[in-house]
């Protein structure tokens, strides 16, 4: 009796062992009457036995599985260095990105003053007298030398590092406004600590 | 041996990298066979077992390693059959495997032949089926376990192995009915 698809497929799922126990008591004693049946089965086995001794020939030597092995500690070894250096690479590329918007901030506002802002002497009508900071340094206390009109409103002001150089700056302004050029300034110099 | 741990358990301190190292001594040998079962003569297994311990090794803290013997063979069968659809790569050399020493040399040369001829066969299968058949027969893992490793169903992975092994025993058959 010829062997059919169905009877094969139980005939390789026995060989694997994946046929249930209930039908392999049924393909038992089929076997034990169909010589086709049997036949087939060993047919399996022999072929199957000739590839395990090829599944077997597969298996490396010793030394091949030792170069494997130190290949891939090797290569861990250099994915943990590189992993271990883009992380520096990371955190100076950070700090160095702060510490440049630090500066650049810094240098932006380093002429920017804090105090009234610049406006023209009203009895001119031009450009106000000189308003900047003339040290740019960073002295804790400055001195203001602060120009009112006779209203008690703030015109100008003039900043200097020392009370020294202010005194001197408002003596000088004194005796300009007192001179027949100045006559009509009508200004209240006033020095103040900044 | 199976893919099972020895039973010995490790040590409650190792790190991730010394259990990766531990699980990549005690499974190598049978993965690189794996490999070459799959690839065949079209790719060095070697290189296909670095590159797959390598994708583990680059999210190893995703991964239990203790018991890693499935996650690892899943992982190299992938790179092997992902390898094979690339763009046809060149044959590397054909090797008969090592010698048994306690066999004759007209013996050993007799069953080298059968050996290289059934290799030859099994290399001429498509790739799901060499790669279901191995799974089957040298790692004895079930239908269950073979289509999960394969990412398949289970009468899929029925219909790769029992084709599979029709199609060796034709192409064999053909060979012996030649010499």
């Amino acid at each position: 009796m010829a062997v059919n698809d169905n009877d094969m497929e139980l005939l390789h799922e026995y060989v694997d062992g994946e046929l249930p126990v209930a039908e392999c008591e049924g393909l038992w004693r089929r076997l034990a009457i169909e010589r086709d049946l049997m036949g087939e089965l060993d047919r399996l086995r022999t072929d199957h036995a000739a590839r395990t001794m090829v599944w077997n020939s597969l298996e490396p030597d010793e030394s091949t599985v030792a170069r494997l092995e130190a290949k891939i500690m090797r290569a861990t070894r250099r994915e943990d260095l590189m992993s271990w250096g883009s992380n520096i690479l990371r955190i100076v590329a950070s700090a160095a990105a702060l510490i440049l918007f630090g500066f650049t901030v810094g240098w932006m506002g380093r002429d920017r003053y804090t105090g009234v802002p610049i406006v023209a002497h009203p009895s001119q009508g031009g450009s106000a007298i000189a308003t900047t900071d003339v040290g740019g340094s960073s002295a804790a206390i400055k001195y203001n030398v602060e120009f009112f009109d006779r209203n008690g409103k703030l015109l100008n002001i003039q900043q200097f590092n020392s009370k020294e150089e202010a005194e001197q700056f408002k003596h000088d302004f004194d005796a300009a406004q007192a001179s027949p050029a100045g006559s009509d300034w009508n200004v209240v110099p006033t020095i103040n600590k900044f | 041996m199976s893919m099972e741990e020895n039973g010995r358990q490790p040590a409650a301190a190792e790190s991730t990298n010394e259990l990766f190292e531990r699980a990549v001594r005690l499974h190598s040998r049978r993965l690189l066979a794996i490999a070459r079962a799959i690839v065949g003569n079209r790719a060095s297994p070697e290189d296909v077992v670095q590159q797959a311990f390598m994708n583990l090794y680059q999210h190893r803290d995703r991964y239990d390693w203790r018991e890693a013997g499935g996650l690892m063979r899943r992982t190299v069968v992938n790179e092997a059959l992902r390898i094979l659809r690339q763009p046809r790569m060149s044959v590397l050399a054909d090797d008969q495997g090592d010698p048994s020493p306690s066999q004759s040399p007209s013996r050993h040369m007799l069953e080298g032949e059968a050996v290289l001829q059934v290799r030859r066969a099994i290399d001429r299968l498509p790739e799901n089926f060499r790669a279901a058949l191995v799974l089957c027969e040298y790692e004895k893992l079930s239908y269950a376990q073979i289509a999960e490793t394969l990412d398949a169903s289970i009468p899929q992975v029925k219909t790769w192995i029992h084709r599979g092994r029709r199609q060796l025993a034709e192409m064999l058959r053909a060979y012996a009915d030649q010499t």
